[in-house]
């Protein structure tokens, strides 16, 4: 930017409009809808060619001052028509009527905007409005139930939005690479950090709308990282007119919205004792005399109780706006804290925001986004299968407490209570972990324009990102099982730098009004980079505080340990692309674009690839056999085919390495002593390794009916991921181990995806808009090539529970199929053997499950396990009802899922054989004796059946119908607020999940991946706040 | 105008230009990380060492989680305990004889073995090219490959039979159609190997080298695979040479059989070649630094061991009954190994009083051979990882192999020097051949308990049906002829079409 530039944008931002002065005649005037006869509040009133501008009231009416000789006023409002009107030094009163868009709002598509009638290719769009519908922390989750085709799961219910919100675009593309889409924000691609978190450090207030690329035509211009779709994010920007501020404040609270029922301290007692008789043990001695337990203990603990607790949540945004038509600038700040409704977890964040944009002259047009963003939390481990505080929390028995009465922390003692695990109370308190990220995104652009037709836009943008993780566990003394005695520390500190440079070119050209061609050549780089150093030690401390340093640490014993690792990523990709759109009178819609991208993990003849894609579209309605049908104001017919792809493969595939992290031990080592490190290969290598590619074609209609009444717009698609990645084992001979990627496999989705929307009153008092949108595919995987079915999940089952086989879904549940439960030693007889034997404490006895013998070879074993469910919905869907009346405004938002399972492994926990831990109130109708029970099988601690195998046993149906968000609205009459701060004034309550219907037994239906292990669940949040525009 | 516009496209085009003249380089970037490759590693001393290492480290996995599975309790001295129900449903099919081709203990001998292969074959290629380094330790080095290779080939040859040979190093191609060589090949590989090895490695190791392989483990093991082979003659012309140069080996039996295992006498004078375990990490796995013998093998539940103990490896009660003994049952058993090598009821530890019965060891029998307590955190920490090493290879064995393989009248003498340590008479000299040769039998599986040899003794007999009529006397009817080789992992036989499967599998 030259320098005399650069003052005249610095003047511009610290002063915002540029005040010019005339002779002027004042105009007032009255701008009203065409549709509803109101009057608009809100609609900008702008002097063509200078920086005077009204904003109109609440009744929609303004005043503007206009020069002598006249000029022309265009006055526009979002969602209607702009209107030019021309003014003289006689026009003293206006009436304006303005009417509705009806499918020309714009859409931003990859380099460009186009408008949604003329578009060949599935895009979906959701407007700012319904994003901060919404109290949520993540934009992501505003996303849920809005858009058809994309699935949205929020995974857990942490503070922040920190467990992550997994986005599936139109199902599953990838097996081993990432299934996240790609995220644009304000055209910067996003690294994809292979987190559900990405976009939680971002303000929720700034955006101003998601558009989602969703078939391979709109997507394929971002070819490289596009085999998930795109979701483009625009944040807002200034506009010209009288600066305006808006605030927008709200507190809420949150709270659990059901919790499992757990066992009370005697009924605890006479169940661990029935198990641990079944397994040939005496019962704890504790619990051996059931009313002593009652007496001593009462109810006992109820550790959820201690757990979980209400908890506050608050955001205060505020924006600030404006500008001439010269220069538009706007500022925002944002504040957001959760507490979490998991004691002692919290998230905060804040968020600054700074978009201009400035017209230098008629041909240049220059402009920034930039935001800072600083997001801390302090979590705890809610997820994983051995620690999480809440499966800590089911566990522990109701006779252990968490404190001891004199105030330090107590916990299961493995010689008096059979149960050792950590306190979930000791585990909240003292361990410290915060998780730090500042990250600062931002771009500058500058546009050319010339020859007329002609737009060159070079923007260069970078992305920041720093995270950092502590975990401080001081020593506490403690009694109870594993507390620690030594102090641990541990930091991690992580940079990710990106960068970004984008060279387009477009053209632009009409042709005797018939013929548009609009078209687009670019150039892209974007370098991508992540290193980390993380560090920690154990020992006695000197000092009570986290540093590593000597000074505090005073290390005695060899078990006190220093670490010290560092470690990163290096990518860089290159791409270059091109697009050719081509409109024939407004009717008839041709598309083109093809990329060739360029990745740096791939082998030097491998690291390109190609992908092109065409499109099509055909506006029905403009043809003369349905001009003049009435009833259809709009109808549009289009499909597209095209290629994507997914370079995401571990880096240096392509080469022979040497392993050196073997280890042997030499020398006279009775103790830790005496390591070598050894080196050689573990993997063998492919040097063919390359991108993997996606196919989609895509069929949709768009309509609209009964004077925009009623729109509808359907797609049909088919994706094909073919040349898969899959890390294929080598045979053992190679005497390597380590699986090698190879382009082997294939898998495919068939969807379809619908919205339809309707006005269903629309008067001038009473409105009422009902918008549904619902997606439904099938995923399989066609081949797996060269690889084996590959087996995961659960990490406390050996064997796993989620396979990947050719002709089944991805990650569909395996395990043993039951038929109920053995009532008498001769059913055992006469059933395939499963664990023989007439010993009851070591194999199977009546009440155990019996499981179907699926290969029929009289043995039940590994080879019996199948398909038993799997976690991908059959539809999921969003209905979204708006109600206004007058000043009054109600929506409520129902979020669905339905067809989907749930692998339901909280219960393998709480339903004995595991552990001394407490159990479910279901066992209590466990098997007894004969024909007692059919479902829940008899308590044995050791399971010698087996009865806690993955089976269908723990497959429960997850489809669920939530009321998602309910807000009432009320924008205070004119005559409240008509003084000269306020400009508008709306105070509003919303709740969050008010009911679930769901007979999903677990904490929470929405579990990302389909196997719950008890994550942190979704609260019930009320809110109220205000929005306030200065 | 236009000329504005080819200006325009001048830099447009020049800038695009500048981009992607550097393309080349530009996407190829440096790891994070420095990435050595099979081509441009081993160009010094320490790295070639660091080769020889990675060839030691599968005996840590091997030790763990697969020997002593197939040589005892498949054999007639132990029975899985455990937990019952599906608490090692793959130890129980070896136990029962109902193996299969996807057995996971099979698979680990199968994998780890291929693993030491490959890694002592890059030794004995790479290393003599290896431009820097002393003429020793480029001795030594080639030495332990070549001793380890024989060591991993003589696991494989004799639980699979014919098994795929190679010397050399093969790519993912070639290790997918390998086929298998005739078992007279490969051991013809491992006696070449271990003569060689006998030659190049040092009689002795000190200080942060002890474990490392010397010509004595090499010498020993030969003798022990021409054994297996029924050469006697080999077998005692090589257990002899050991026993004849045992002090330059520094080789002599403990006074106290039980020194043998105690965790201040690792690679101590008996010691020919053990597994180097170290504590720490406390890691749950087989492929950890340390043992998980220790934990596995405990009473179950009794908490006298880190980790509770599992008691996954009983003792039979024929075996426990099978020690020289006064009385009529094992409670009164002379023969002084019983007591260091397996709990019996009223056996006491400290506080701790073994019980008549436990889950899975319904008489109350378990290992004791590699039991470091629970208070011994040094010697283990947690986790899997006992400190403890596992013999391969003791003294007193060369000395039974000479008395076997020469015969009652050179050899009695040398077993009796084992029996005599044990508190045990010397044997009869006026045993038959057939007496003596079960004498010998009987002497190794005392010395020997749970030391991991007792399934390949039965297979090696000179009476081929030896091992059936061995199990199926102890109960394991199940026993056919086919069990003499363990069947081809089925997922290696899936990924090469040369790979044949052992006959009734």
């Amino acid at each position: 930017m030259r320098l005399k530039q650069a003052i005249l944008f610095a003047v511009i931002l610290l002063f915002g409009a540029v005040n010019v002065t005339f002779a002027q005649v004042k105009i007032s005037g009255k701008v009203k809808s065409k549709v509803t006869g109101e009057g608009l509040s809100g609609a900008t009133i702008l002097l063509k060619g200078t920086t005077l501008s009204s904003v109109t009231d609440v009744k929609g009416e303004f005043t503007i001052s206009a020069p002598e000789k006249g000029g022309t006023l265009t006055i526009s409002y979002a969602g209607m028509k702009t209107v030019d009107v021309k003014v003289t030094n006689q026009t003293k009163i206006l009436e304006i009527t303005l009417d509705e868009t009806i499918g020309n709002e714009v859409v931003v598509v990859g380099y460009g905007t186009k408008k949604r009638k003329d578009l060949s290719t599935s895009v979906s769009s959701v407007s700012a409005k319904e994003i901060n519908a919404t109290p949520v922390a993540d934009a992501a989750q505003a996303l849920q139930g809005r858009v058809s085709g994309v699935t949205i799961t929020q995974n857990s219910g942490a503070p922040g939005g920190t467990g992550g919100t997994r986005i599936r675009i139109r199902g599953i593309s990838s097996i081993t690479g990432t299934n996240n889409p790609l995220i644009v924000v304000d055209g910067y691609p996003l690294p994809d950090q292979n987190a559900d978190n990405v976009l939680n450090s971002f303000g929720t207030g700034d955006i101003e709308s998601i558009d989602v690329l969703k078939d391979a035509a709109a997507a394929s211009i971002y070819g490289q990282r596009a085999s998930n779709g795109v979701i483009m994010i625009t944040t807002k920007r200034g506009k010209p007119g009288k600066a305006s501020i808006t605030v927008d404040i709200y507190r809420g609270l949150q709270q659990a919205w059901q919790l499992p029922n757990m066992l009370n301290a005697k009924e605890y007692a006479i169940l661990n004792s029935e198990a641990r008789i079944a397994s040939g043990l005496s019962p704890i001695p504790k619990l051996a005399d059931y009313d002593a337990v009652e007496t001593q203990f009462g109810k006992g603990t109820n550790w959820l109780n201690e757990i979980f607790r209400r908890a506050s949540m608050q955001s205060v945004n505020l924006t600030a706006t404006g500008g001439s038509d010269k220069a538009q600038y706007l500022f925002s700040a944002g504040y957001f804290l959760q507490d979490g409704i998991i004691y002692k977890t919290d998230a905060e964040r804040f968020n600054l925001r700074f978009n201009g944009d400035v017209k230098v002259n008629d041909h240049i047009k220059i402009g920034n986004s930039i935001s800072m963003n600083k997001f801390i939390e302090h979590g705890t481990d809610t997820y994983s299968p051995f620690n999480s505080v809440i499966l800590l929390g089911l566990m522990a028995p109701p006779t252990v407490s968490a404190r001891n009465e004199d105030g330090t922390y107590a916990g299961g003692n493995g010689s008096v209570d059979g149960f050792s695990e950590p306190n979930p109370i000791y585990n909240l308190e003292v361990p410290r972990n915060k998780y730090t990220k500042y990250r600062v995104n931002g771009n500058v652009f500058a546009e050319i324009s010339f020859l007329k037709d002609f737009k060159f836009k070079a923007l260069f943008g970078a992305d920041f990102s720093y995270q950092e993780i502590n975990n401080y566990s001081p020593a506490t003394p403690a009694s109870g099982g594993n507390v620690f005695n030594l102090t641990n520390y541990s930091v991690q500190k992580g940079l990710y730098p990106d960068y970004l440079s984008e060279l387009t070119l477009a053209y632009d050209k009409k042709i005797n009004e018939k013929h548009k061609i609009n078209a687009v050549v670019g150039y892209t780089y974007q370098e991508n980079k992540y290193d980390y150093v993380v560090a920690g030690r154990g020992g006695n401390f000197t000092q009570n505080i986290p540093v590593l340093n000597d000074q505090v640490f005073l290390p005695t014993d060899v078990s006190q340990t220093y670490n010290a690792a560092e470690s990163g990523v290096n990518k860089r990709a290159l791409s270059y692309f091109g697009r050719v759109n081509y409109d024939f009178d407004g009717r008839g819609f041709f598309g083109f674009s093809i990329r060739r991208d360029g990745t740096s993990n791939f082998a030097p003849g491998n690291k390109y690839a190609t992908f092109p894609s065409v499109s099509a579209a055909w506006r029905l309605s403009q043809e003369p056999f349905l001009r003049n049908v009435k009833w259809i104001d709009e109808l549009k017919v289009r499909s597209s085919f095209g290629y994507t792809g997914n370079p995401d493969v571990t880096g240096n595939a392509y080469i022979q390495s040497i392993n050196q992290s073997f280890q042997y031990t030499f020398g006279n080592s009775s103790g830790s002593g005496g390591t070598v490190l050894g080196a050689a290969p573990s993997k063998t290598y492919n040097p063919n390794i390359r991108w993997e590619k996606n196919e989609q074609f895509n069929f949709g209609v768009d309509g609209s009916f009964f004077s925009g009444k009623l729109n509808a717009s359907v797609d049909l698609y088919q994706r094909r991921s073919i040349d898969l990645i899959l890390y294929v084992a080598p045979p053992l001979i190679s005497g390597t181990y380590e699986a090698v990627p190879f382009n082997t496999g294939i898998m495919r989705n068939r969807g379809i995806d619908l919205t339809l929307s309707g006005k269903v009153i629309n008067t001038n008092n009473l409105k009422w808009n009902i918008n549904t949108v619902l997606g439904t595919y099938k995923n399989k995987v066609v081949s797996m090539g060269l690889s084996a079915p590959i087996n995961n999940g659960f990490a406390r089952i050996t064997g796993g529970s989620k396979r990947i086989e050719a002709g089944y879904p991805v990650e569909y549940f395996y395990g043993f199929v039951t038929e109920g439960i053995f009532q008498s030693y001769e059913e055992i007889s006469n059933h395939a053997s499963q664990a023989p034997g007439i010993d009851p404490t070591t194999s199977t006895a009546p009440g155990d499950l019996k499981f179907k013998d699926l290969n029929g070879d009289g043995i039940i074993n590994d080879q019996d396990r199948t398909n038993i469910g799997n976690f991908n919905p059959t539809f999921t869907y969003g209905i979204t009802n708006t109600v206004s009346y007058k000043n009054l405004e109600i929506t409520f938002f129902l979020q669905g899922s339905e067809g989907n399972k749930i692998l339901n492994f909280t219960r393998w926990y709480t339903e004995g054989g595991v552990s001394n831990g407490n159990y479910s109130k279901d066992v209590i109708g466990r098997w007894t004796a004969p024909g007692t029970s059919n479902t829940m099988p008899r308590l044995a601690l050791n399971d010698p059946n087996g009865n806690n195998r993955v089976s269908d046993r723990f497959v429960e149906d997850g489809s669920y119908i939530r009321m998602k968000n309910v807000r009432i609205a009320y924008n205070l009459p004119a005559k409240w607020v008509a003084n000269k701060v306020m400009k508008k004034a709306q105070i509003y309550v919303s709740a969050q999940n008010l009911f679930t219907i769901t007979n999903y037994s677990g904490m929470d239906p929405e579990v990302g991946g389909g196997i719950d292990i008890g994550f942190y669940p979704q609260s019930r949040t009320f809110i109220a706040g205000a929005t306030i525009e200065f | 105008m236009k000329k504005i516009s080819i200006h325009y496209l001048v830099v447009l085009c020049s800038m695009t230009l500048v981009f992607s003249a550097c393309k080349k380089t530009v996407l190829d970037v440096e790891t994070t990380i420095p990435i050595s490759t099979l081509d441009d590693y081993y160009q010094n001393e320490t790295e070639a060492v660091k080769a020889v290492n990675a060839a030691y480290t599968p005996l840590s996995a091997i030790y763990n989680g697969s020997a002593w599975h197939l040589g005892d309790i498949m054999s007639d001295d132990a029975d899985l305990g455990g937990g019952g129900g599906g608490d090692g449903t793959e130890t129980a099919e070896l136990d029962n004889f109902s193996v299969t081709s996807f057995n996971p203990v099979i698979n680990l001998m199968w994998a780890q073995c291929y693993f030491g292969i490959l890694r002592a074959n890059l030794v004995v290629v790479k290393v003599p090219q290896v431009p820097v380094m002393s003429d020793a330790v480029r001795k030594r080095s080639i030495g332990e490959g070549k001793y380890l290779r024989a060591l991993y080939y003589y696991h494989l040859v004799r639980l699979f039979g014919d098994v795929p040979l190679y010397t050399n190093v093969i790519d993912v191609e070639q290790a997918a159609t390998i086929a298998r060589s005739p078992k007279a090949l490969v051991y013809e590989q491992i006696i070449a190997d271990l003569k060689a090895a006998d030659t190049l490695l040092p009689n002795t190791n000190t200080g942060s080298n002890k474990g490392r392989a010397t010509a004595g483990a090499s010498k020993g093991l030969l003798a022990a695979v021409y054994l297996t082979l029924g050469d006697k003659t080999n077998a005692a012309l090589y257990s002899k040479e050991v026993i004849d140069n045992a002090s330059s080996y520094g080789y002599e039996l403990w006074a106290d059989y039980g020194d043998n295992f105690k965790l201040e006498n690792e690679n101590g004078k008996e010691s020919m070649f053990e597994v180097q375990y170290r504590s720490g990490g406390g890691q749950f796995n087989d492929y950890g630094a340390g043992q998980k013998l220790n934990c596995f093998f405990a009473p179950r539940f009794q908490d006298v061991v880190q980790s509770r103990g599992y008691g996954w490896n009983v003792p039979t009660k024929d075996f426990a009954d099978s020690y020289d003994k006064s009385g009529a049952t094992y409670n009164t058993i002379i023969d002084k190994r019983r007591n260091r090598s397996m709990w019996i009821p009223g056996d006491t530890y400290d506080t701790y009083t073994h019980p008549t019965q436990l889950v899975g060891s319904p008489l109350g029998l378990n290992v004791k051979k590699y039991f470091v307590s629970i208070d011994n955190t040094l010697g283990d920490n947690g986790g899997w990882t006992c400190a403890l090493n596992v013999p391969i290879m003791r003294y007193s064995e060369v000395l039974l192999t000479y008395a076997e393989a020469a015969g009652i009248s050179l050899g009695k003498t040398y077993a009796d020097q084992v029996r005599a340590r044990a508190g045990l008479t010397p044997l009869q000299p006026s045993l038959s051949d057939a007496q003596y040769l079960e004498a010998i039998y009987n002497e190794r599986r005392h010395e020997f308990a749970f030391e991991m040899h007792r399934w390949y003794d039965l297979l090696r007999h000179p009476n081929p049906n030896y091992y059936i009529d061995v199990m199926r006397a102890s109960g394991k009817t199940n026993i056919q002829e086919k069990h003499r080789y363990m069947p081809i992992p089925q997922n290696e036989i899936d990924k090469n079409a040369n790979l044949t499967q052992n006959t009734g599998y």
